[in-house]
């Protein structure tokens, strides 16, 4: 009795095992997402190219929140790449801008170009700049993160601050010195614990799109490159003209700060126009945007901020490139859809033909009626987007960082930027 | 040749037995022999993880001893030890000393001294970040209100060692407290009775019958904070991300940094190498010098 019981056990087992080790051969087809944001607004995308794409009704879609920042996210990809756990990869993930180029270089993301081209006249120059690597598209995007001015109206009108007439970063700074003369305000926050990178980013990125490395050689141009030190000059003015309040963003106390008026303005990107109604509620109909300031009169005014939202499918065997791109084409290259989406999920598409569409003519309350979409597309076509490399995490957050704390305690712009430039050639060499 | 069958024939006689422990030497193998032994090899290599590894020797290890940063973080790491261990654990052996006497309440006095041990310390270091905000942050806001100006706690260079230090301090005495409670209540009180006979008072009874009774737990209690905090990270990754200036970048973080933020797993490697070397070096210190004391 107890050895027939054993047997029917260990039948059960067995059965078990090779059951589950065949039940891939019968899986229906998969499609797994991984993003650090939003899953919902990929999930729409993906259940809208079902209805119009049937023969992928039944496929089973998976839409991952795998970390809630970039690091994460490419942390987890990195286990998986290097594991070569194919299954456990996605087949599209949403790709910071920065990870690009090494992705590209190492063959971990499909070469996009063939199915992009056909597109690439109606995406801004700064969208395509963002990702491309070399003549190769290697991304699709669907928002890029134009900049934008945002302002306490309320606050610039009782100082008399005419910010419409603000044109360049020194207007900006005088501006701010009238903002702050009542101590109580301030134009600006400078982080503490971190760099200024969207600062720095946006600047780079209306100088012409420059960048940390000269893409021929790879040789750093830190020190060397007038753009560079344009923008921790104007940086450093900031600082001595005491407009800013040293907090780090993203912070209780900066949002309270952007709250209560102690902050006056935020540059940063066209994203922060939601964020702000749900973080900053209170001061509806306060703010307003505009372009930011150009570098010289005349100047550009626009750049982008951690370049531009897009989705990367993963180089990974077995692939289903055909499902992979009716979900990217019918969702981010498709003017009523992308459209559709942005009405739903808030994010500005990348795609300008869906800008043609009446839902773009609209102002905001929240803005005081201001049609911020329309200021969104005007920057996104003038925009610059700086350029990335592998090595561009290190260079912002290490020696971008202590070298623009040292400009603004006082260091020279030149002596801060050579020794940064020194600690990048020793530490990373060329980066491309 | 005929020792080598030998062996081989008693591991088959015994091969029950190891096939019952065979389980524990599978998964340390897995999950810790084969990990230090590839940290080592990574040492040697430049690689970036998606990429292929190139060799490049002993390159990380000629960069790591010319590298500012790492001896900043080295620095730093030490600094943050030697703020906090001696008060630590001195705070935590007089609170011990007094919620082990005949106080009322004392339940609930060790409850709350330990509460912070039971937390979270992500959880507690955000409300610390909140608590040493400069405008708004309820230290600043005392301290304004008996007249002092505000400090920049944990956004100043000056500062922000001090910080990460006392909310260290914060989380870990309760824990310490506990295991000098736990020796006081092991010392023989016949010993504090025959010397209360002596006409000692309580400070000589704390230095010659409390301190040298609890001399193996106050060792122990050393070498192990010690060890933790030469690996501190969640402090002060949470409080300051290592900044101002890299002013509390420890070691782990910049190890951390270069393997998941900048994706250099060889130099990250080489830290980790570094530092295991280093902490092997100080206990070694600490146990020589620490045991002939605590055997006294």
């Amino acid at each position: 009795m107890k050895s027939k019981f054993l047997f029917l056990l260990t039948s059960v087992f067995c059965v078990s095992i090779l059951l589950f080790g065949v039940s891939g051969a019968f899986a229906k087809d998969t499609f797994t997402f991984w993003t650090w944001g939003n899953p919902g607004f990929f999930q729409d995308g993906f259940e809208r190219m079902q209805v119009a794409y049937p023969q992928y009704k039944v496929v089973e879609s998976t839409f991952f929140v795998a970390g809630g920042d970039t690091e994460e996210l490419i942390q987890k990809l990195l286990v998986g790449w290097v594991a070569e756990a194919w299954d456990s990869l996605p087949d599209v993930c949403e790709c910071p801008t920065p990870y690009i180029p090494m992705f590209a270089d190492e063959g971990v993301i499909v070469d996009l170009t063939d199915y992009i081209t056909p597109y690439a006249d109606k995406l801004a120059p700064s969208t395509l700049a963002g990702i491309s690597r070399g003549d190769r598209i290697v991304a699709c995007p669907f928002s890029p993160g134009t900049s934008m001015l945002w302002y306490r109206k309320d606050i610039t009108d009782t100082a008399a601050v005419d910010m419409e007439a603000i044109e360049t970063w020194d207007d900006y700074i005088d501006a701010g010195k009238k903002i702050t003369a009542s101590g109580e305000r301030y134009m600006l926050a400078l982080h503490v614990t971190y760099p200024n990178d969207i600062l720095i980013q946006l600047m780079l990125g209306q100088q012409g799109g420059a960048g940390f490395f000269d893409p021929l050689t790879g040789e750093t141009v830190v020190d060397t490159s007038p753009a560079m030190k344009k923008t921790f000059e104007i940086i450093a003015k900031m600082g001595e003209e005491g407009i800013a309040l040293r907090t780090d963003g993203w912070e209780s106390e900066w949002y309270a700060a952007l709250e209560n008026g102690t902050l006056v303005t935020y540059p940063s990107a066209n994203w922060w126009d939601q964020e702000m109604k749900f973080d900053v509620a209170e001061s509806e109909g306060k703010w307003r945007a505009m372009q930011i300031p150009a570098i010289e009169p005349g100047g550009c005014r626009g750049g982008l901020e951690s370049g531009i939202a897009s989705v990367v499918a993963m180089a990974k065997p077995g692939i289903n490139m055909d499902l992979i791109w009716a979900f990217m084409e019918h969702s981010f290259l498709n003017a009523e859809i992308a459209m559709e989406l942005d009405k739903v999920w808030a994010l500005s598409p990348a795609y300008l033909p869906a800008f043609e569409n009446s839902y773009y003519d609209e102002g905001d309350p929240y803005y005081g009626g201001q049609n911020i979409k329309k200021l969104d597309l005007e920057t996104q076509k003038i925009a610059g987007c700086m350029q990335y490399t592998a090595d561009w995490g290190e260079v912002m957050y290490e020696y971008m960082y202590i070298a623009q704390m040292q400009v603004l305690g006082g260091r020279s712009v030149e002596e801060a930027l050579k020794e940064a430039a020194d600690l990048i050639r020793e530490n990373i060499g060329t980066s491309f | 040749m005929k020792n080598k069958h030998d062996i081989w024939t008693r591991i088959w006689g015994y091969r029950a037995a190891y096939l019952f422990i065979s389980p524990f030497f599978i998964l340390f193998s897995i999950f810790g022999v084969f990990p230090i032994g590839f940290a080592l090899y990574l040492s040697f290599v430049k690689w970036r993880g998606f990429g292929a590894m190139r060799w490049v020797g002993l390159g990380n290890y000629v960069r790591l001893f010319g590298d500012d940063r790492f001896w900043l973080s080295i620095w730093n790491t030490i600094y943050l030890w030697s703020g906090h261990i001696f008060i630590m654990l001195g705070m935590a052996l007089i609170l011990a000393v007094i919620l082990n006497s005949a106080i009322k309440m004392r339940v609930v006095y060790r409850t709350i001294i330990f509460l912070p041990t039971c937390a979270a310390v992500v959880a507690m270091a955000l409300v610390f970040k909140f608590i040493y905000q400069y405008q708004w942050g309820i230290l600043n806001l005392v301290l304004t209100k008996v007249g002092l100006s505000k400090i920049p706690w944990i956004a100043s260079t000056e500062w922000s060692k001090i910080s990460v230090i006392l909310f260290n301090i914060w989380t870990d005495t309760g824990w310490y407290m506990i295991i000098y409670l736990a020796g006081l209540q092991s010392i023989n009180p016949q010993l504090y009775e025959a010397a209360k006979i002596d006409g000692a008072n309580t400070l000589k009874q704390f230095f010659y019958i409390t301190i040298p009774s609890l001399r193996g737990i106050i060792f122990f209690t050393f070498i192990v904070e010690t060890i933790w905090a030469l690996r501190i990270f969640t402090h002060p990754y949470v409080l300051t991300r290592g900044g101002p200036e890299n002013s509390t970048l420890v070691a782990t973080l910049f190890l951390y940094k270069n393997a998941f933020q900048y994706l250099r797993f060889g130099y990250a490697a080489t830290i980790g190498v570094a530092l295991f070397v280093i902490v092997l070096a100080i206990s070694l210190i600490q146990i020589k010098l620490g045991k002939k004391w605590a055997e006294q």
